[in-house]
């Protein structure tokens, strides 16, 4: 049974992992030809006509991204894969790996081509261990058969692939922070610009791509723009892997064309809520973006529709959030991880983080003040736009988006002392004989 | 050069600055505040602290391209959505900025209210109150109160070393010590452990800093977070009276602002935005001042009338002076005189010095104590360009290529260190090291050339350079005078094959050729060398081979020199330009000639001898000889600076009259006849030339000490008592006739001379013709190869530069005891573990020291640093440094010695 | 021409069974005003730490310049006050000071009080300079803060 179109068409093919099966499948068919008749520019354009963009949650145009790389420079390029998938509630990429690394590897061929680098790096999160001796073994496959390595595919194009382990930071799933770490240097962003691609990797031209935005390359350059167009919509073409997690009945990757609305993948593909619980919320693309009300349910998943609703798609990781989760609960869940993520380079970042994880711990904790809620709004407010890389609107965006939503959620914590829907935290607390120690400075 | 600038409104204020102007310079220039924590002129922009944040806008344009005009009819701005950090954002033509608009201010305020969250605000505990930029700021944009009253994450503080404390409660992440560390110092010593709210700045093993301990992490933190221990909690900033002067320890000139409380310096630090160190300094010049208010200072003239020094009044011991000179000078003639000493002085008193030698009618003056064998008092103007405008210490950092050849900088000239390497990291400046041992400049981390040269293979990696230079072609720019010479060296050095030098100096033909290329080819280039060569035994023979590559490799052309020499002292090039060299007058003027000679005979009222007197080597000689019977030796000390201590010590023995100009009762001092108690660098004012040859006035930060008297005070006190005619009432006296006088350096005055003087160049012709000639090599040759024991290796270290830094408690602290550095395996192939006491024999003596390992070292040698008070490198043997060789035992008695 | 008289003596008559005026100091004091400002005080915490840190502020302060400190690094074993620093060397000069009370205002550590002492005279000029062992209350008086 198929899962997909696209990515999902064969993922549960038993032994899809080895070169045999995924030969069987038509992988690398097309590998030879497209480096045959078609140029580096060529592939270019038509990913550029294919208006694909970025899976890993920014949605920049892929070809256009690959058209910033300098032609006439002597320096080497290289081309990295972002597999630093650290964004809560996303878990497409890990799927994609496991079990269909040979169509990473033909993407990363195509579009190391393409860019014209002969060095590909696959940046691995710290905890895909397993993840890499997947790929490891793909990728030495693939060496032996003569797709990688200094004669690809018969051409006279060399590309060799390598796989590094992150050390374990959600930041590294920034681009720049990927790189400086890839470099062995302490993972926190650079400057921009200049931009990777013009100066990335050891400050050569280096483009970073997410795994499934490599893994839709390969076929876009066999059968054409117009062929991947046919799915999504005009501005957000091709599909979009969701990865659902929460009380649905059938939770995980589920990969649909762009533009079909929220009700239909939660209802239809999900099937629906489990029994007893009804939808409060859903956080649409990973932990960073705002969450949308249950009201806001028949929203359209592609860029533009989610934009319009005052949030974004993000890595397409859809968080749902049921009537007995406390917002202030989840929220402080999600502001702890930014605490302990923000890498410290910026202020705004480094202590706004700390002090609304503080602010909402207080809230949570039933000792909320009147002037918490705008404070915390206040302080969101202080993040969103000054910190040094999206880390901090990451963290800024779902604070002031539930407060938007639900803020008499909020005001019920301050006037009641506790919290309206889930007594989990407060029957915890009473479990713990002394409340955490508090530091304090001299 | 182009002039183009582009235009820029900040806060309705329009100026023009140059395109890649960084928008916090721009703002400086359009006298507008822009706040910043992270950003450091010195450090590429990191954008991390976020307060510099303003309003950025372009004008809004048409399809055409024709500007938008808003209701007013002024341009539409189109306002970026975010605000923006000024210190990462360069200017565009056009650009608005705003900095006081509701959402710049607003961005601030947030910022700094974040800056604050986890402040711990113990600003009454805290050393830098007073001074905090943190502070400054919370006061200019924050709020008045708090929001935040959580609990504040907390760090246990820590002391990193004997001069950095580190209090990271107070610490806003700025990386500043971090990058300045890595990137100026090349230290990499501090590094950011965690992340996120738990970042924390230390050492990477949380263990002291083994580092150059310079406190320059210190003086780059806007906040308390790195303060100095040996100030601490000493005063606060509005306690002390600031002092712009120039520093004593070596001979780059940095300008350093001491603070002085009543009558102690309780500080010492860098200036910023004068100097041409702006906030760098050293070890020796941030905590190095401490020797001025030492207890063993000499409060007062001592005079050894019978058996021993006894304490005597100024007068008197003016009047003995006045009266032995007289006697001796009658009895012996004036050539029986010498005077030895002066390179710690100022202009103006070294001036006096030589004054007073040539009008006593002695031309025995030498300040170079050190030098192992004659050489001419212009050698070293002829090899660093003759008086062409010499090369800065700002172009040296953006040089391209820069040989530096036999010095260790790390001893000698921290600042110039730090400018290669900071020109390293940011200019992309390439490193060639030419020095036995692997010396800091030649690690690794700088990525450059390290050529390993086997002690005694100068003079032939000098002729191998050249001769790879010529071998690429005809030398350009040089002049006609110059270019003669080139037939005959170009036959010379065809005698040194790649195979010889390779055998002599034991670094392979490749390596020398590829320097020769880069040397030769980059466009901006330079040569560093220091004392190493001039206190060679064949100082001569190099520095003419330095000249003659600086001549083939366009590192010396007509209009420019790119040929630095870094003295051992501050006023080692003042020395020279002021005539204590025997053989030439004040501003390197020949006295054989009598037109030059007219000027000063006229001023001084004297007939000056026209004969070149002895070179300091010769004077030892000479008064070990008996044949000089008096001399006076200034800010020396001669015992350890003569290259032989046997010698030294037998002339100071059987001269009849011996005056010493001192601090402190050094060796030498305990054996004259007449001490004079000296003033310290802060507690006078003068003149001193640096290394670029800068033009640079000391301050006077505190009244002499009771009963010390500066040299020019002393000096004019005996000249008068022998009956010239001085009337000085100050230095700046002595420096008009200076300027009157002294060739390169007319038309300068003290007005302009505060930090960042004028630098003195030879106006048109060189002031010494250049020369291009062969050099032989008078030691390399089988004998001197195959000699066995160990090559000893000295140097300066920077923890001890001289007998000053023995009265800085701290500095010998830093230093941690004298030791003989041998490379590992050397010290296993002698049978010998670290901490072993080992002898080290000369020709002439030897000396006990614990062993200890340093991978520097190569094999065959043993580094044994010459300044440590314990250490006297001159009892081994003549010549000591430069090419001697010394036998190594372990000790008899077991027991260790030293540290 | 007895009316005037009349009235002069009325003064006198009723201002003789007034309460007088003078205080027969020093056999009488009176009480000081409560914000009166009269010689300093050094306060100490309840738990007998001097309060004040070393910090300078007062001395800054001073528009006399009257305050002289130099603080010192605490012994960690035995401190003499809360936190690193504490003052070793505090004295004030009484000859210069104009009681003005800004030291007061500017102490961050509410270590230095104005008290009510004005009995400040002597033979030498030295002994006008008091020093921090002057100034210093003794452990007795451990938590004492003026009411103001």
């Amino acid at each position: 049974m198929s899962r997909g179109p696209l990515l999902f068409k064969d993922i549960d093919t038993p032994g899809l992992a080895g070169l045999e099966v995924y030969r069987g499948l038509g992988g690398y068919e097309a590998l030879a030809e497209v480096l045959a008749k078609k140029s580096p520019d060529d592939c270019i354009e038509v990913v550029k006509a294919s208006g694909l963009r970025g899976r890993g949650g920014a949605g920049f145009p892929t070809g256009l991204k690959w058209s910033f790389v300098p032609k006439d420079t002597p320096k080497p390029k290289y081309l990295v894969c972002n597999a630093d998938e650290s964004e809560p509630g996303t878990f497409k990429d890990r799927e994609l790996i496991e079990k269909n690394p040979h169509l990473l590897i033909e993407g990363m061929i195509l579009a190391a081509r393409a860019i014209g680098a002969n060095v590909g790096y696959v940046y691995l999160r710290g905890e895909f261990a397993w993840i890499q001796r997947i790929l490891d073994r793909a990728i030495a496959e693939a060496t032996a058969a003569g797709l990688l390595g200094p004669s690809v595919a018969g051409t006279d194009f060399r590309l060799d692939l390598y796989t590094h382990l992150g050390a374990g930071a959600y930041i590294c799933g920034e681009e720049t922070a990927l790189l400086s770490s890839l470099e062995g240097y302490r993972g926190q962003p650079r400057l921009k610009p200049p931009f990777p691609a013009v100066e990335g990797l050891y400050r050569c031209p280096t483009i970073v791509n997410n795994v499934e935005t490599l893994m839709n390359v390969p076929g876009i350059l066999a059968n054409g723009a117009a062929w991947y167009r046919q799915w999504g919509t005009e501005k957000s073409p091709g599909t979009k892997i969701f990865s659902v997690s929460g009380p649905v009945k059938r939770p995980g990757n589920y990969e649909l064309p762009l533009g079909v609305p929220l009700s239909t993948l939660l209802n239809e593909h999900c099937g629906g809520m489990r029994d007893g619980f009804r939808v409060k919320a859903v956080i649409p693309g990973g932990s960073s973006v705002p969450p949308l009300p249950a009201s806001l349910l028949d929203t359209a998943l592609d860029f533009e529709s989610l934009n319009a609703a005052g949030t974004y798609l993000g890595s397409g990781g859809v968080i749902v959030l049921d009537d007995r989760t406390c917002i202030v609960d989840a929220l402080w869940n999600i502001t702890r991880f930014y605490r302990h993520e923000s890498c410290g380079k910026c202020t705004p970042c480094r202590e706004g983080t700390y002090w609304m994880a503080e602010v909402l711990e207080r809230l949570e904790r039933g000792e909320g003040r009147d002037s918490d809620i705008a404070l915390l709004d206040e302080v969101a407010d202080n993040i969103l736009g000054k910190s040094f890389c999206p880390l901090g609107d990451a963290a800024a965006m779902p604070v002031m988006g539930a407060i938007r939503h639900f803020r008499e959620e909020f005001e019920y914590h301050v006037t009641h002392r506790r919290c309206r829907v889930n007594r989990r935290r407060e029957e915890l607390d009473a479990l713990r004989s002394a409340p955490a120690a508090a530091e304090v400075t001299a | 050069m182009s002039a183009k600038t582009v235009k820029v409104t900040i806060n309705g204020r329009a100026i023009a600055v140059p395109p890649g102007t960084l928008l916090t310079d721009a703002a400086r220039a359009a006298e507008v505040h822009i706040p910043v924590f992270c950003s450091h002129p010195r450090l590429p922009p990191l954008g991390a602290c976020r307060i510099c944040v303003v309003e950025v806008g372009m004008p809004r344009r048409d399809r055409d391209g024709s500007p938008v005009l808003g209701a007013d009819g002024s341009p539409e701005i189109a306002w970026m959505p975010k605000p923006q950090t000024a210190c990462t954002t360069t200017v565009a033509d056009g650009m608005v900025v705003a900095t006081e608009s509701p959402g710049a201010v607003r961005a601030r305020k947030g910022v700094m209210e974040f800056l604050l969250v986890n402040h711990p605000l113990d600003c009454p505990v805290c050393d830098e109150g007073g001074e905090c930029q943190l502070q400054d700021l919370a006061f200019a944009f924050g709020h008045d109160f708090s929001r935040m009253d959580e609990a504040k994450r907390t760090f246990v503080s820590e002391d990193l070393g004997p001069v950095v404390k580190k209090e990271a409660n107070r610490c806003i992440v700025c990386m500043r010590c971090v990058r300045y560390c890595d990137e100026i110092m090349g230290e990499d010593a501090l590094t950011a452990h965690q992340r996120g709210v738990r970042t924390e700045i230390s050492s990477f093993d949380r263990q002291p800093l083994e580092c150059e301990q310079c406190g320059n992490c210190i003086e780059v933190c806007p906040v308390g977070a790195l303060t100095a221990l040996p100030y601490r909690f000493k005063a606060r900033p509005w306690d002390l009276r600031q002092h712009v002067t120039i520093c004593p320890w070596c001979s780059n000139g940095c300008s350093v602002r001491l603070g002085v409380r009543g009558t102690e310096i309780l500080r010492a630090r860098g200036t910023e935005h004068r100097g041409v160190n702006q906030e760098y300094l050293c070890a020796r010049g941030r905590f190095g001042y401490s020797f001025v208010s030492a207890a063993e200072r000499l409060t007062g003239p001592l005079l050894r009338l019978g058996g021993a020094l006894a304490p005597a009044g100024f007068d008197e011991a003016v009047a003995f002076t006045a009266s032995r000179l007289r006697e001796i000078a009658a009895r012996h003639g004036p050539g029986s005189i010498a005077f030895l000493g002066g390179e710690k002085l100022t202009v103006e008193e070294q001036y006096l010095f030589q004054k007073l030698a040539r009008t006593l009618g002695t031309s025995h003056v030498d300040a170079r104590t050190r030098l192992t064998a004659p050489l001419p008092g212009d050698a070293i103007l002829k090899a660093t360009g003759g008086g062409r405008p010499a090369l800065s210490l700002e172009e040296l950092g953006s040089a391209g290529e820069v040989l530096v050849l036999g010095d260790d900088l790390q001893g000698e000239g921290p600042f110039a260190q730090a400018v290669l390497i900071r020109g390293q990291h940011q200019n992309g400046l390439h490193l060639t090291v030419a020095h036995p041992r692997r010396v800091k400049l030649a690690r690794p981390k700088f990525r450059g050339e390290w050529l390993a040269l086997r002690p005694g293979g100068e003079v032939a990696l000098l002729n191998a350079l050249a001769r790879a230079a010529l071998d690429l072609g005809e030398p350009q720019g040089m002049p006609p005078g110059v270019a003669a010479g080139l037939p005959a060296l170009r036959q010379a050095l065809a005698a040194w094959t790649p195979e010889k030098v390779e055998r002599v100096t034991g670094i392979e033909p490749a390596a020398v050729a590829a320097a020769a290329r880069r040397l030769r080819e980059t466009p901006r280039k330079a040569i560093v060398f220091g004392r190493a060569l001039v206190e060679h035994p064949q100082a001569a023979a190099l520095l003419q081979a330095v000249e003659n590559l600086a001549w083939l490799t366009g590192a010396l052309t007509a209009e420019r020199s790119f040929v630095m020499y870094v003295g051992p002292h501050s006023g080692t090039q003042g020395a020279l330009d002021m005539g204590l060299v025997p053989d030439r007058l004040p501003g390197y003027l020949d006295p054989a000639d009598a037109a030059a000679r007219a000027p000063f005979e006229k001023q001084w009222g004297v007939a000056l001898p026209s004969a070149p007197g002895m070179t300091a080597p010769e004077i030892l000689k000479a008064a070990a000889g008996g044949r000089v019977r008096a001399l006076w030796i200034a800010g020396d000390n001669w015992l350890r600076s003569a290259p032989d201590r046997a010698l030294a010590e037998q002339a100071l023995a059987g001269a009849e009259l011996v005056i010493v100009s001192e601090l402190f009762l050094t060796e030498t001092a305990r054996a004259a006849h007449v001490v004079f108690p000296a003033v310290s660098f802060a507690e006078k004012e003068g003149v001193v030339v640096n290394c670029e040859r800068r033009l640079q006035r000391t301050a006077r930060a505190l009244s002499p000490l009771r009963g010390a008297r500066t040299d020019r005070e002393t000096f004019q006190a005996v000249a008068r008592a022998l009956g010239a005619g001085w009337s000085y009432r100050g230095a700046e006296d002595v420096y008009r006739e200076i300027a009157r006088l002294v060739p390169g350096y007319r038309g300068t005055g003290w007005g302009t001379m505060l930090p960042l003087g004028p630098r003195w160049a030879s106006d048109g012709a060189a002031a010494v013709a250049g020369s291009l000639a062969p050099v032989a090599d008078a030691q390399a040759g089988p004998g001197v190869l195959a000699g066995d024991g160990l090559w000893l290796l000295s140097g300066g270290v920077l923890f001890q530069q001289g007998s000053l830094s023995h009265r800085v408690e701290l500095l010998q602290k830093l230093a941690k005891g004298a030791r003989a550095f041998f490379g590992a395996g050397e010290l296993q192939r002698l049978g010998l573990a670290e901490g072993d006491a080992v002898v080290l024999e000369g020709p002439a003596g030897s000396l006990t020291l614990p062993a200890a390992v340093d991978d520097s070292v190569p094999p065959g040698a043993v580094f044994v640093p010459y300044a440590y008070p314990e250490v006297q490198v001159n009892r081994l043997g003549a010549p000591a440094g430069a090419g001697l060789r010394v036998k190594a035992r372990r000790a008899e008695v077991t027991a260790r010695v030293g540290a | 021409m007895i009316k005037p008289l009349a009235t002069g003596l009325a003064v006198t008559f009723e201002n003789l069974f007034k309460k007088p005026f003078t205080v027969q100091y020093p056999e009488e004091r009176l009480e000081m005003f409560p914000r009166f400002r009269g010689l300093h005080i050094l306060a100490r915490h309840e738990d007998g730490l001097e309060r004040c840190v070393g910090c300078e502020l007062c001395a800054v302060a001073c528009p006399a310049d009257a305050i002289f400190v130099k603080a010192a690094e605490n012994d960690a074993d035995a401190p003499r006050s809360h936190g690193e620093r504490y003052a070793e060397r505090y004295e004030i000069n009484m000859l210069r000071c104009i009681f003005c009370g800004m030291c007061e205002e500017a102490c961050p550590e509410d270590a230095i009080f104005l008290e009510k002492d004005y009995e400040l005279s002597d033979y030498r000029r030295e002994a006008f300079i008091y020093t921090k062992d002057e100034l210093l209350v003794g452990p007795e008086k451990a938590g004492y803060l003026p009411q103001r």
